[in-house]
């Protein structure tokens, strides 16, 4: 994942967004949705209220036109009715859906009950017409009102079929031997609510969408600022560091968690850089042995090594003719040269102590390359201060020999290092070391003797051993 | 293990908050027992019944109704929530009491707003379940009670009788 973008599908700029827009999307979307839905049904529902309240008026006119046997009265009633409103069809069917008033079929009937010719036969009627709807069917079948919404593509119409019953007050001029008496078709044009209805999803699908719109944008924008720009920010400083660049900041002014975040970025970077600092001040040793992860206590091992010791000649008398400037820059020069030839060679800086340094080798071949690294430390003082008796040098020594690595000091301040006899005579070659030379113990010689050519010495007496010590100088590796 | 206890106790509570059906009834065995607002065997046909002979029931509850009068002395029965009236239909004046006859049924349940202006109406056949008439092949007819008609004391006033033909009270 170092130093790569995620997707765009994966990314929080895609998927944050995308719940809170569902969300919207849902929400609103549901409430304009019953909002739109409730106000459609109550248009239309008060539409149906309203033909129903017309058709109980028109119902009880007829009733009551009906009674004193002035059903011509109820027709001009329904011509009316029908003038007053174009649109609108008021009609009244006999149970047997022949249309009244069609003939004088029920005008005789009434004559026959009464036994009398109260009512003369008429010479006009309306046209013949016989319904076989199936609002009408199931009004005469369910003796019940049937409400029909006949909703077309192009003619939208609510159609009521009201029962008029054989009540009791009606039986005596029409007999008893039914129980309805007809059915009132009223059939009214419903196509301007449907077109309110309809104006109103559109224009609400319209608000949903500019709504639905600028939230989208404020959000999309409000999460780019605040969340994932910062994050970005963030991401591209850790990088950095990951990089080895520990100056850099995670500049996030905001004051909510991502700038917390960015607050606690910011600190640790600067205790990397506090560490990354320390690192150079202890040689690779100590830095793997914490690395290992292990308890670091006091107390060590034996192990084979290989010492090398290294002091500048002649940097008294050098640093005394100098600024102490100038003196310390030209000892970093050559601290720094030696330090880096003993890298080269796989060896490890253990200490500087003032003009001298102490390397440890260890491992396969370590005596030939602390030879090596001596050989090239002392090549590279020649080519850079010359080889007279005044110019500054170096004395090496080396020694292998079993010694203890391991912490030493105290609990609070601990020295990884090496001690030993094999590490104090390492010391000792080197201060019997003369200008540009190279002194080897007799053990690191023999390790190496088929790869080097040296000049071969009578035995020393060093402080600390009782017995003389055989040393060879480095002429040069074969 | 708690998810399930809330879910069970929502599902409790949904559904004793649930609607139960309305209007359900069940013929009292012991009708016959009650007393007859109207004493005399009705023989005249009507609308609806045809040429029928017919008894009719009350409940105690359907004996307490109340008859208000106006300035102008117009009374107003209204038959108070609970009442029961039972019409026994005989299509032959022999079979009156002797076999199982049609009933028609109007109970006042105030209560419910499935109730057609306060009433509930059933109708039993004979060896048949009881079934409630929601349309208006009832209310239809009875209706027109409240106005003058032509049958049994003719409600010449046009008293409303709270969709009731006859009446015990003059």
């Amino acid at each position: 994942m170092e130093g790569k973008r995620v997707s765009f599908f994966n990314s929080i700029s895609f998927k944050v967004p995308v719940i809170i827009v569902g969300i919207i999307l849902i929400g609103i979307g549901l409430t304009i949705a019953y909002y739109l839905r409730s106000q459609n049904a109550t248009i239309i529902g008060a539409k149906e209220d309203e033909i129903r309240q017309e058709a109980n008026i028109i119902y009880r006119a007829i009733k009551n036109n009906m009674l004193p046997g002035e059903a011509p009265i109820a027709v001009e009633l329904f011509k009316d009715f029908t003038q007053a409103n174009f649109a609108s069809e008021i009609k009244l069917y006999r149970a047997s859906g022949v249309a009244a008033f069609s003939d004088n079929a029920t005008l005789m009937l009434v004559n026959e009950n009464l036994g009398t010719d109260k009512f003369e036969p008429k010479r006009s009627f309306i046209p013949y017409e016989k319904i076989d709807t199936p609002g009408f069917k199931s009004s005469v079948a369910q003796f019940n009102d049937i409400f029909v919404r006949d909703i077309g593509e192009r003619d939208k119409r609510l159609q009521i079929y009201k029962v008029l019953f054989n009540q009791p007050k009606c039986s005596r001029c029409h007999g008893l031997d039914h129980v309805i008496r007809g059915v009132l078709k009223i059939s009214t044009p419903v196509n301007d609510v449907y077109r309110k209805a309809q104006i109103n999803i559109l224009i609400s699908i319209a608000i949903y969408g500019i709504v639905v719109f600028i939230l989208t944008s404020v959000i999309i924008i409000f999460i780019r600022r605040v969340i994932i720009s910062p994050i970005f920010t963030i991401g591209d400083v850790v990088e950095k560091v990951g990089a080895g660049d520990f100056k850099i900041k995670a500049a996030v002014q905001y004051t909510d968690e991502i700038g917390l975040l960015a607050g606690r970025i910011n600190a640790m970077i600067d205790g990397l850089n506090e560490r990354f600092k320390l690192t150079k001040f202890v040689s690779k040793s100590t830095l793997a042995h914490v690395q290992a992860d292990e308890d670091i206590r006091l107390g060590g091992e034996k192990k084979n090594l290989t010492v090398l010791f290294t002091d500048i000649r002649s940097f008294t008398s050098f640093s005394e003719a100098r600024d102490p400037e100038e003196v310390m820059a030209v000892l970093n020069d050559v601290m720094n040269m030696q330090a880096g030839v003993v890298h080269r060679y796989g060896g490890d800086i253990d200490k500087f102590v003032g003009d001298e340094l102490m390397a440890v080798f260890e491992g396969g071949d370590m005596v030939y390359r602390a030879v090596k690294a001596a050989e090239d430390i002392r090549n590279n003082m020649i080519r850079i201060y010359g080889n007279t008796e005044a110019s500054m040098a170096v004395g090496i020594g080396i020694n292998t020999g079993e010694m203890i690595s391991g912490n030493m000091g105290s609990t609070e301040r601990i020295d990884r290092t090496v001690i030993g006899d094999a590490v104090n005579l390492g010391a000792r070659l080197v201060s019997v070391a003369g200008r540009n030379t190279i002194v080897l113990s007799e053990y690191s010689y023999s390790r190496v003797k088929n790869r080097v050519a040296v000049r071969e010495h009578d035995p020393i007496r060093v402080k600390g051993k009782n017995k003389p010590v055989k040393i060879y100088t480095l002429r040069r590796t074969l | 293990m708690r998810s399930y206890l809330t879910a069970v106790c929502i599902v409790t509570l949904f559904l004793s908050c649930s609607t139960r059906e309305e209007g359900g009834f069940t013929v009292p065995p012991d009708y016959r027992s009650w007393g007859k607002p109207v004493k005399k065997l009705l023989d005249y046909p009507v609308p609806g019944h045809g040429p029928t002979f017919r008894v009719i029931y009350a409940n105690k509850t359907a004996f307490t109704a109340s008859v208000a009068k106006n300035q102008t002395g117009t009374a107003r029965i209204t038959m108070p929530d609970g009442s029961i009236i039972i019409k026994e239909i005989y299509k032959k004046k022999g079979d009156v009491n002797k076999k199982e006859p049609e009933l028609t049924i109007m109970v006042k349940n105030l209560k419910s707003k499935l109730s057609l202006h306060g009433w509930f109406y059933y109708v039993k056949h004979p060896g048949k379940p009881i079934t409630r008439i929601d349309g208006r092949l009832c209310i239809g007819c009875h209706e027109a009670a409240n106005e003058p008609h032509p049958y049994f004391d003719k409600n010449a006033k046009g008293i409303f009788r709270d969709y009731l033909f006859t009446s015990y009270i003059k």
